[in-house]
């Protein structure tokens, strides 16, 4: 059942992964024809994928607080066994991160609602470039620490 | 009570709460996982109870403290919050993380 549980919690985050950053990137872009394949990812209406992403993230969260226990108590405990003290630290870093990320999705949301407000252009731009860096963040700790010791083991 | 004014107040309450409730140790409650049992004692559990999590209870203070001021704090006020608020806190709460979690890698 864990198992079931952290293969989707990894299947959720890859989908909010590519969601969030075809939208971080379209902040950034130009409105010009896209000709490059950065170009052509970043050419998105970023508004669209807004609830998408909430939900993903939620989603995910959700599942990840599920299989936490389970990593409490088998993968936490080994990795102090083995002195693994950075491993262990990344992963206090991402929960922490996922907890601040899940907090700003109200506004998040805000600053994305359309029509979208010129005013919220800057802000729309930094909050979806720092929950784009947690999601990639968390993404990537959640795998590694996979690797090290993977449930079932 | 507007949507702007109490989605401002509670993602900003929640995230620098959720930070200060991780520091000063304010959960709202224990999970103990090899029991699956929650407690609102924070008092030393014994060993035989294996590890506590106090991530859901520091979730739960954060989210009750922020729903509170999201109700409570004057639509005049939750509209004047600037835009800008809205990423330096998160990435002002990013880099104490940071340094709050630097003790893991000395």
């Amino acid at each position: 059942m864990v198992t079931t549980l952290l293969i989707l919690h990894a299947l959720m985050s890859v989908a909010l992964l590519g969601a969030i950053t075809h939208q971080a990137l379209s902040t950034y872009r130009r409105p010009a024809p896209a000709q490059s394949f950065a170009g052509r990812f970043a050419a998105v209406a970023g508004a669209s994928y807004t609830n998408a992403i909430i939900v993903l993230f939620l989603l995910t969260a959700v599942l990840g607080n599920l299989v936490y226990p389970q990593y409490r108590l088998d993968v936490r405990t080994s990795l102090e066994d083995l002195n693994m003290r950075a491993a262990n630290g990344v992963f206090e870093i991402k929960e922490h991160f996922a907890a601040i990320g899940m907090f700003m999705l109200p506004l998040y949301w805000l600053y994305w609602r359309t029509p979208l407000k010129p005013d919220y252009a800057a802000a729309r731009r930094w909050l979806t470039t720092i929950l784009a860096f947690i999601v990639w963040w968390n993404f990537l700790v959640g795998h590694i620490l996979n690797n090290i010791k993977g449930f079932g083991q | 009570m507007s949507k702007q004014s109490a989605f401002t107040v509670f993602a900003l309450v929640g995230a620098i709460t959720y930070m200060l409730a991780v520091t000063f140790n304010w959960p709202a409650f224990a999970y103990y996982p090899l029991l699956n049992h929650f407690d609102l004692d924070r008092a030393l559990p014994p060993k035989t109870n294996g590890p506590s999590m106090l991530y859901y209870g520091w979730i739960v203070t954060a989210a009750a403290v922020a729903l509170v001021l999201a109700l409570a704090v004057p639509r005049a006020i939750g509209n004047k919050v600037p835009a800008a608020l809205g990423w330096i806190v998160p990435l002002a709460l990013i880099v104490y993380t940071l340094m709050y979690d630097r003790h893991w890698f000395l």
